[in-house]
């Protein structure tokens, strides 16, 4: 035990090198280390990582979203109701159908006559087809389950579970997108946004610790899309409840007309976007500009050359911002929304139509921020608890094995060099709790020497000579070593897998501090006891 | 080097440390209960990681006056608030309760307000006079001069998206009878009514103190924090049943429920010192018992390696001799790396701030519980449970 060929020697001090590469960057200055803007003065092959420090010792913001599946499903439904009307009058014969109804999963409605329902059936395939194959891609499962009734005339289409479940998947993947889309406007710095689960979207914000910003720019889904407002009833009447088919009121922001009829059916939408700024109109208000792509802008020509004179709305998120009249056709797929903006609600607006729609609402389930303050204190708190444990460590071991205890304190400072190098080397993300493992882990490294030392001078006691009674307390403590570390670090194991956000941090150092607590108590201080006994050939141990 | 080296106990020591056991079983027994009484007359601080709610942390240029901030946040009609200072007087820790229904009557006034305008804008799209008057905590009567009809009522909730609300035929033609059943109180109760007042108390003390920073704020949703409890027992549970496979694999049966005896004895007396001190309960504190746990194993483990030898060494000599000549020799050894550890969670206890001081004082706790339970309950409890020694020979 105690004779160390070169190789595992050179070993040894190699991964002890590496520990100390690795954990010297957070010692450098930026200037000599480097940033993504500054280049540093190391040389490329060296590592220069710092340590990935949590949100709660950088500062920033941590917010977990969900996906409202309900909203997802109420949005699918009102399309396929919307889709299964215009099918309906498609062509000649145009098949009339009312008491149309959504419930749960399933549209319905009645044919005015129900010797029309083959030829209605027919009409409806589409709605299997085409717009849903898309999102629905890799299955060849129909979306829809169309039943009918021959004689009360009464079809209706239900949606199935696993399209459903495909819908959210598919919704918070393009939620995710449009997120990133939207941060990335607001120009923070390295956000991270990603897919939990299911429904979820976890989104990290360092540096930004006010999350009402971020989750204001977030929450709204901003479904832009324009609609002809229909006049073919009087508002009053149309609030009354004689809302004619097709059309829908609407809630406005304008406070001289709260409230608008509109066509169900848009003219255009937000998905055909392609760009948008904050402006100013003619009158020196802030305003919206905003372009659409060909296959927009000849839809909107088309429909305004159709109605001029007439209004059209534009409608955010279910409501009306402006309802202007045509002046003549608008063909250059561009055009301007008055809303009465200010510069930051225009400016706001632009970016989330840039960013795009959130295919459905959000919902936060938790938020947490720090300020950059606080990190700071906390990390100085850590460093300063840490010293003090550490020396305090030391002191004892002194007292309590003398020669030995600086073997074991020469292996502490290793093994506290090797835990930043594996951080900063790893990337591992360090919290707060985190710091509260590297402290621990000081405390509980120094057992696998205590554990040899015991023994070694069990072994003197004994009668046994120095080399040999250091040579047998070694093998002796081995398993034991072993069988202890392994028990924490199932502990530790058990942390990660389900601890969430800081707690998962200790559990990483507290991991981490068992591999190098191990190989330093066993291999390094090891090597540290040969070289001594080789060098100085004691005839006595005093332990 | 002629030193006399510091230790706490002598090089050698003969404790009779089995005959104790039946005195350590009585004591551990009254602990245990004790903890459990104080768990259920008590009660732990649960945090907001398990509650759900919320927490500010505000710093002030001046000393804080928590009475002058108490009284604002109050006033917000919040329910329970805690106002308290968190580490220095210039830095004050403001809780909330989670925001539910249930909670208190005015929060379920606030959230029929909410469904009574949804509603209210879904038939008025149908009806342009109707009147929405709750009756009870979870039903409303809809009433309008002229008759109503219930289909159209129904879809026009559908096309505003209100879910989970069930409209129904009414007492005669002209009345309708909406139910929210208390599944959708709760979840309308959730993160919505969650943020709206959290946003409202910042905004409030900004107003008041525009010097004070925030520090820190954390919202914890019912779902979200329904999901860590679960998560945090079954790590807990996890821990307990690999530790008892790996010593079982490692050692005889007989050790493995020993030493889950002993942390069982551990975690549960921990919970124990968390309903009598009312430290918070959070996510740390479900790190520090797994730690607790992996210590305490740690110890235990390093007994009955002992324990194991000596039943090779000595195979004529008694079961109770044996545990006490194991416990003896690594006596010096338990008790010099409980020192260290303990070294380095007081100086985390005194010097690493206010937010690890709970967990730090939760690991003494455990560490000198561990300790304990290593030497006077997994050990004698192998007397208890007996070994074979004929199968220990041929190994």
């Amino acid at each position: 035990m105690l004779h160390f060929s070169k190789l595992k020697q050179t070993s040894i001090w190699l991964v002890i090198v590496l520990g100390l590469l690795f954990a010297l960057p957070n010692f450098l200055p930026d200037s000599i280390r480097g940033t993504e803007d500054i280049k540093g003065q190391i040389p490329g092959f060296l590592p220069s990582k710092t340590v990935n420090l949590g949100l709660d010792l950088q500062g920033g913001s941590y917010l977990l979203f969900e996906v409202d599946t309900d909203s997802v499903r109420a949005a699918k439904m009102e399309t396929a109701q919307e889709e299964s009307r215009q099918l309906l009058r498609s062509e000649r014969p145009i098949i009339p159908a009312r008491n149309f109804r959504i419930s749960g999963n399933t549209v319905s409605f009645t044919l005015s006559r129900p010797d029309q329902m083959e030829l209605a059936l027919e009409r409806l395939k589409p709605i299997n087809e085409l717009g849903q194959a898309q999102l629905l891609t890799g299955s060849a499962n129909k979306p829809f389950v169309v039943s009918s009734d021959i004689t009360s005339g009464r079809i209706s289409l239900t949606l199935t579970d696993d399209a459903l479940t495909k819908q959210t998947r598919d919704a918070v993947v393009r939620s995710v997108e449009v997120i990133r889309n939207r941060i990335t406007e607001l120009g923070t710095k390295d956000p991270t946004i990603l897919r939990q689960g299911n429904s979820r979207i976890i989104v990290e914000v360092p540096g930004e610790s006010d999350p009402v910003r971020i989750k204001r720019i977030i929450e709204k889904t901003a479904q832009m899309s324009f609609h002809m407002v229909d006049t073919s009833v009087s508002i009053q009447e149309a609030l009354a409840g004689r809302i004619p088919p097709g059309a829908k009121l609407v809630r406005t922001t304008n406070p001289a007309e709260p409230d608008l009829l509109i066509q169900r059916r848009a003219l255009v939408d937000g998905g055909d976007l392609t760009d948008s700024q904050q402006t100013f109109n003619q009158g020196g208000q802030p305003a919206v500009s905003f372009t659409f792509n060909s296959r927009g802008a000849i839809r909107f020509g088309n429909a305004t050359a159709q109605n001029v004179g007439r209004r059209f709305s534009i409608l955010l998120d279910n409501e009306s911002i402006t309802a202007p009249v045509i002046r003549s056709a608008i063909l250059g797929g561009s055009g301007i929304i008055d809303g009465g903006f200010t510069v930051e609600t225009a400016n706001d607006l632009a970016i989330l139509l840039r960013a795009g729609a959130l295919p459905a609402k959000l919902e936060t389930l938790n938020e947490r921020s720090v300020g950059p303050g606080l990190g700071q204190e906390s990390i100085r708190a850590g460093a300063i608890a840490l010293m003090v444990g550490f020396l305090g460590v030391m002191i004892y071991m002194v007292l309590a094995y003398g020669r030995f205890g600086l073997f074991a304190n020469t292996a502490l400072i290793v093994n506290l060099v090797l835990i930043l190098g594996a951080l900063s080397g790893l990337q591992a993300t360090l919290t707060l709790p985190g710091i509260a493992g590297v402290i621990l882990t000081i405390g509980m490294a120094v057992d696998a020497n205590v554990l040899i030392f015991e023994r070694i001078r069990e072994e003197v006691a004994i009668g046994r000579t120095p080399m040999n009674a250091v040579e047998t307390g070694f093998t002796k403590a081995r398993s034991t070593i072993l069988d202890a570390n392994i028990t924490t670090l199932i502990a530790a194991m058990l942390l990660l897998l389900f601890g969430s956000g800081p707690v998962q941090g200790f559990g990483v150092t507290l991991a981490i501090g068992i591999f190098t607590s191990v190989f330093t108590a066993f291999l390094f201080s090891r090597m540290l006891t040969s070289y001594w006994l080789m060098r100085a050939r004691p005839k006595s141990i005093l332990l | 080097m002629a030193l006399a080296f510091v230790r706490i106990f002598p090089n050698e020591t003969s404790f009779r440390f089995v005959r104790l056991r039946n005195i350590a079983y009585a004591c551990s027994m009254v602990a245990i209960l004790g903890s459990m009484i104080a768990f259920f007359t008590l009660g732990i601080n649960l945090g907001i990681d398990f509650k759900g709610g919320g927490n500010i942390e505000i710093q002030t240029e001046q000393p804080a006056d928590l009475i002058k901030i108490a009284k604002i946040v109050r006033g917000l009609d919040l329910g329970e608030v805690e106002v308290r200072e968190f580490g220095s007087p210039t830095e004050v820790l403001i809780r909330f309760e989670r925001q539910e229904a249930t909670d208190s009557s005015v929060n379920i006034e606030r959230l029929q307000q909410t469904a009574a305008r949804k509603v209210h804008i879904a038939l008025y799209q149908s009806y342009s006079n109707v009147s929405i008057t709750f009756d009870g905590l979870q039903s409303a009567v809809i009433t309008s001069p002229t008759a109503l009809d219930l289909e159209k009522g129904q879809q026009a909730m559908t096309t505003l998206g209100i879910v989970g609300l069930t409209l129904e035929a009414g007492a005669d033609a002209n009345s309708l009878l909406l139910r929210l059943p208390v599944m959708v109180i709760e979840r309308q109760s959730g993160p919505e009514l969650q943020q709206q007042v959290f946003e409202q108390a910042r905004y409030k003390l900004l107003e008041t103190y525009s010097t004070l920073t925030s520090q820190r704020t954390e919202v914890v949703g019912p779902k979200v924090s329904g999901e860590l409890v679960r998560s945090g027992v079954t790590a807990v549970l996890g821990a307990l049943f690999c530790m008892l496979i790996y010593i079982w694999l490692r050692f005889e049966w007989q050790f493995s429920v020993g030493a889950v005896a002993a942390l069982t004895h551990d975690v549960l007396l921990t919970i124990g010192m968390f309903a009598v001190t009312q430290i918070e309960f959070n996510l740390a504190s479900i790190a520090a018992i797994l730690t607790i746990v992996g210590y305490s194993m740690n110890d235990t483990v390093v007994v009955y390696d002992r324990i194991r030898e000596k039943l090779r060494m000595y195979k004529k000599m008694g079961l109770g001799d044996l545990i006490d000549l194991a416990i003896n020799k690594t006596l010096s050894r338990t008790s010099i790396t409980s020192l260290t550890t303990l070294l380095a969670l007081v100086s985390l206890y005194f010097m690493g701030g206010e937010a690890l001081r709970g967990f730090a004082a939760t690991m003494i706790w455990g560490v000198v519980v561990g300790t304990y339970s290593s030497i006077f309950v997994a050990a004698p409890i192998l007397l208890l449970l007996g070994i074979d020694r004929s199968e220990t020979e041929d190994a």
